[in-house]
């Protein structure tokens, strides 16, 4: 990972993150680097609490009010991120990165109609979206897809295309008919009824979808999903997975994968990192990683899923407990779980090193010993 | 803090919840201003009649009557009649010493709001209780009562009340109470039926924990929090409330040293003396002001959601 | 709802008829002019005397058969509520004879202008106080308003009321002239008002209305001033409740994770704060305005009289001096009414705004 490829769209390095709370500083992430390159999907694992949506809002600038960044650098497509004035951050994520969340009961609005909470992007910059939308609909006619022409329609939009204004009433209709096509892609029955419903009257996985037509419409190039498919049943989360995995095929934004579940990270990723209480301690191809885990901690976690043909170990566990970050251990924050720590681990925090060829990991063992 | 993960406190995880209460008071200034005017409030209210003799509470002559002739305040207005020997706060319409008269009056009307206040609590938890735990008919009928009695204002209730009752102290508490139990009914009941969803309750079931009667008291006990820190921001309300009706003149006697009785001379004399108004209005405002940063404080020190 | 409003009056039909003697109960039915048997025949058709009392000073001296029982008496105290027989009113400065209705109609325009008055300025103060505050949490806006909300909940109307007259009345003045006037519904002795606006037509007896409605521009602007002190000191305890009520709703809102799904969609700030979050705000905040209502219309009382407004609110304290009980079941009644209709409003409202409660 040495300087910005041409093909990188997200690097991130040496990221610390604290929070402010009441009972102390809480050092959540602790130097966190990673690589998206384009097109691709990064999966983004670790247990609960240790710092991957933190990772994920820093991206897209959403850390709250008591985060304080300490040190490292977010480079999106080339732009440092950290330190970008609000207006700047509200462009970017209007057009560049788009965040999927986790629960969409609680992230979506509960009193504003989920066509609304979509054509409202649209709304806030009518003229990023005009030729887009103005396009959009010209295909739409051409192709006979939609019957419910207005009078004089097509006039205008070809005024429109070649550099005439488009009158609010019609940029609203537009927005409203790319919305009702999006949520359609999303494979959402009946998208025209589901443009005027509000979000309790949907299911956990309409909602889902409906937030990632949310980022669809913006293009981005970059999609966070945090946790997407955690709150959804078991069949649910299958349809989800299968959607983002033919969306992938047709458009052209890389992903950041966020999950706690690794058969979601292995089904969907191109390459995988792992985190552990604020640091990336592995990265690799998916392949790779499920093949050849390098790091204690990633050997650990592969070996504690349950597999049906093989019987249940009571040594397939880690050892201990999440670390306290308030007041993390020293060193290598794994140390105190790890089953091959030696002396060296609680004095030197391990550097990234790259142990085969485009596989990294943060570990004593295999180098950064001085 | 020991918390049931369902929402039920044990019993010793209430010491250091009010351990971390404390030290979360001690940082937060308005409640201590609003602690110390309380305490203040109620010390001068036991030692009142120390202070001052309530003898002193009956007419004196006219030449002491509408007097001030303390130099700190100059009122800007002309022929204020100077009195003859010093008073803090000038003299009232009776010409009595209006500071004594305040000092006199604060007892009124702190009991009268603690009494207003304790009744209502009681008749709250009884009736509220019994309307949220039992619920069908019982709450039907408790909840349409209530409706009855939000429906018209309360100040309205009381001057009916008054009227029809006599004017003496003891009605002006009773309009009050009167007019004033339906909140807390409301509140009791709104409070039990959020308990009794707790998962706490069906577990105290599924344990056989005795009759309807232990499950009551459980539920009670921790339902009554948002009820008492209610009743601590309606002491001054109370105040309010009586001082405004002693105000427009339904007091029992003129002579009655109350708050809003002794402003209520003032308003004739507005212009000319305006003290009068001025300072049991600031005594009512200082106490009330009091309570309710008080009330406010401990509220927002119990909110588990604004904790951290 | 109806109810409601049918228990209420029975309770104070009991409350005025059961605790006070029958002769109060009879009192605005008679005229000076009437002899002892015409009385007694109209505290039959009242509803007070039975048809077997034989003789008025029986009926007076509450000689036993004589006196109809309370609940008995309740049919035609409503027959004559409902068609409007009020009696006559007992009010001191009232004209003989008035009728109770028409006596109460003819203020209450005053003291509904002053509600609403203070019903605007509660809204227009208490709710962007309540937004500001949460938006700029622990700034300088923030505590003062909190100052603001906090003030205006503990202040004795009665008190800021006389506070806010000495200041604009006794201590500002121009030209000679306090800047304000308190004496009435109309400004007519204050250094900025017009001091002769004409007249107007009596459309509504609201004084700004009738003002507005009669195109005469000196008369508004004198009855508008004339309101701003009394309005604003009903509103003060409202403005306080709202503002604090806001404020903690809005503050609940924006830590809610839907607002940071509405920031990394890239909107405006601005949008943000009044389309996502004051929406869901603003739902507490309604429900309280029911509420709201009623302490305006019991705050008239105390208003009408620091400010010597000519309305109901102060008529009925002189109705409770001399018993005038009609007066008083008027008036309750017809602030349930508005109470209850005001609590309709507010429950479709709600339906309107929130739809996850529309079924």
């Amino acid at each position: 990972m040495t300087g910005l490829q041409k093909s990188e769209v997200l690097k991130v390095s040496n990221l610390r993150v604290s929070f402010n709370t009441y009972a102390g500083e809480v050092k959540a992430l602790d130097g966190v680097g990673l690589t998206v390159r384009k097109g691709e999907v990064l999966g983004l694992v670790g247990e609960s609490g240790c710092g991957k949506s933190v990772t994920a809002l820093a991206i897209a600038g959403l850390l709250p009010p008591n985060a304080a960044i300490i040190d490292g650098s977010v480079m999106l497509d080339g732009r440092e991120v950290l330190g970008m004035t609000e207006k700047d951050l509200q462009r970017l994520r209007l057009e560049e990165v788009a965040m999927v969340f986790q629960d969409p009961m609680t992230f979506l609005n509960p009193v504003i109609s989920v066509g609304s909470q979509i054509t409202e992007i649209m709304s806030a910059r009518p003229e990023l979206f005009r030729e887009r939308l103005v396009e959009f609909r010209i295909a739409q006619i051409e192709k006979g897809e939609e019957s419910t022409e207005t009078k004089g329609e097509r006039t205008r939009l070809g005024a429109a295309r070649s550099g005439g204004r488009l009158s609010s009433k019609d940029f609203n209709r537009l927005a409203k008919l790319y919305t009702i096509s999006v949520l359609g892609s999303v494979r959402l029955p009946e998208p025209e009824k589901v443009f005027r419903m509000f979000p309790h009257e949907l299911s956990g996985g309409m909602r889902q979808r409906a937030m990632i037509a949310m980022a669809l419409v913006r293009r981005p190039k970059l999609i966070l999903a945090d946790e997407i498919t955690t709150a959804l049943d078991v069949t649910v989360q299958a349809q989800v997975l299968q959607l983002l995995r033919d969306l992938k095929a047709q458009i052209d934004a890389s992903v950041v994968l966020i999950s706690h579940d690794l058969a979601v990270i292995a089904e969907l990723c191109d390459r995988v990192a792992v985190m552990y209480a604020g640091n990336v301690v592995e990265l690799a191809d998916v392949g790779e990683l499920f093949r050849n885990p390098l790091h204690p901690y990633t050997v650990g976690l592969l070996a504690s899923v349950p597999r049906a043909d093989a019987p249940l170990s009571s040594e397939a566990t880690i050892k201990g407990s999440v670390p306290d970050l308030i007041n993390p251990p020293t060193g290598c924050r794994f140390h105190p779980r790890c089953p091959k720590a030696f002396d060296k681990c609680p004095h030197i925090k391990p550097p990234m090193v790259e142990a085969a060829p485009g596989h990294f990991v943060s570990c004593l063992l295999y180098g950064g010993v001085p | 803090m020991s918390q049931g993960g369902d929402g039920s406190t044990v019993a010793h995880g209430r010491r250091a919840d009010l351990r971390y209460a404390l030290h979360l008071m001690r940082g937060n200034k308005l409640v201590l201003i609003g602690l110390v005017i309380s305490v203040g409030t109620l010390l001068l209210t036991a030692l009142s009649h120390l202070l001052v003799n309530p003898a002193l509470a009956n007419q004196e002559p006219l030449a002491l009557r509408l007097c001030w002739n303390n130099p700190v305040i100059n009122w800007g207005i002309t022929n204020v009649k100077t009195c003859p020997t010093s008073y803090p706060l000038g003299t009232d319409a009776f010409g009595r010493d209006l500071l004594q008269m305040i000092i006199l009056a604060v007892p009124v009307d702190l009991q009268i709001a603690f009494e207003v206040v304790a009744s209502a609590i009681l008749i709250g938890v009884v009736f509220g209780g019994l309307a949220g735990y039992a619920g069908g008919l019982v709450d039907e009928a408790i909840l349409r009562i209530t409706d009855i009695f939000l429906a018209i204002p309360a100040i309205l209730l009381a001057i009916v009340l008054i009227v029809v009752l006599g004017r003496s102290l003891p009605t002006l508490t009773y309009a009050i109470i009167i007019t004033w139990w339906p909140y807390y009914v409301r509140l009791m009941r709104s409070q039990v039926l959020s308990e009794k969803q707790k998962p706490y309750v069906e577990r105290l079931h599924a344990m056989g924990a005795g009759g309807p009667r232990i499950l009551y008291i459980h539920i009670v006990r921790n339902a009554v929090y948002p009820i008492l820190i209610q009743a601590t921001l309606d002491i001054g309300s109370v105040i309010l409330t009586v001082s405004a009706l002693t105000f427009i003149g339904l007091t029992p006697s003129p002579l009655l040293p109350e708050l809003g009785n002794l402003a209520s001379q003032g308003i004739a004399n507005i212009f000319t003396a305006p003290w009068l108004i001025i300072f049991p209005g600031v005594t009512i405002l200082l106490i009330s002001l009091g309570f309710n940063l008080l009330g406010d404080g401990i509220r927002d020190i119990f909110d588990p959601r604004l904790r951290r | 709802m109806l109810f409601v409003l049918f228990a209420l009056s029975v309770l104070i039909f009991y409350l005025t008829r059961g605790l006070l003697p029958p002769t109060s109960a009879l009192a605005p039915y008679i005229t000076p002019r009437m002899d002892d048997s015409a009385k007694l025949s109209v505290a039959r058709a009242v509803g007070v005397a039975t048809n077997s009392c034989p003789s008025f000073q029986a009926f007076i001296s509450l000689q036993n058969g004589c006196i109809v029982p309370v609940w008995e008496q309740y049919g035609a105290w409503a027959h004559n509520v409902l068609t409007g027989n009020w009696g006559y009113s007992l009010l001191p400065n009232v004209a003989p004879l008035t009728p109770t209705w028409d006596v109460f109609w003819s203020r209450f325009p005053y003291t509904a202008e002053l509600a609403i008055a203070a019903a605007v300025l509660t809204v227009a103060f208490g709710i962007p106080l309540g937004i500001i505050s949460a938006t700029h949490n622990n700034k300088w806006p923030d505590h003062l308003s909190r100052i603001v909300s906090l003030g205006g909940y503990s202040v004795p109307q009665f008190w800021f009321g006389a506070v806010l007259q000495i200041i604009f009345v006794l201590y500002i003045r121009v030209n000679g002239l306090g800047l304000l006037s308190t004496s009435s519904a109309v400004a007519t002795n204050c250094g900025i008002c017009l001091m002769n606006p004409g007249t107007i037509t009596t459309y509504t007896g609201a004084p700004v209305v009738d003002a507005i409605l009669s195109l005469n521009a000196p008369y508004v602007w004198d009855s508008l001033l004339a309101l701003v002190l009394p309005a604003l000191t009903l509103a003060i305890t409202s403005i306080g409740a709202i503002t604090r009520i806001v404020r903690s709703s809005m503050m609940e809102a924006l830590r809610q994770d839907y607002i940071t799904l509405a920031r990394s969609k890239g909107l405006s700030n601005r949008i943000v704060v009044y389309r996502h979050a004051l929406r869901n705000a603003i739902l507490p905040a309604v429900t309280v305005t029911g509420l709201l209502v009623s302490y305006l219309m019991g705050g008239v009382v105390v208003v009408e009289i620091v400010f010597s407004w000519p309305g109901v609110g102060n008529a009925s304290l002189a109705a409770a001096n001399v018993l005038d009980v009609n007066f008083l079941e008027l008036y309750v009644l017809v602030t349930a009414v508005i109470i209850v209709v005001t609590n309709l409003i507010v429950d479709i409202a709600y339906g309107v705004l929130d739809p996850r409660i529309r079924y």
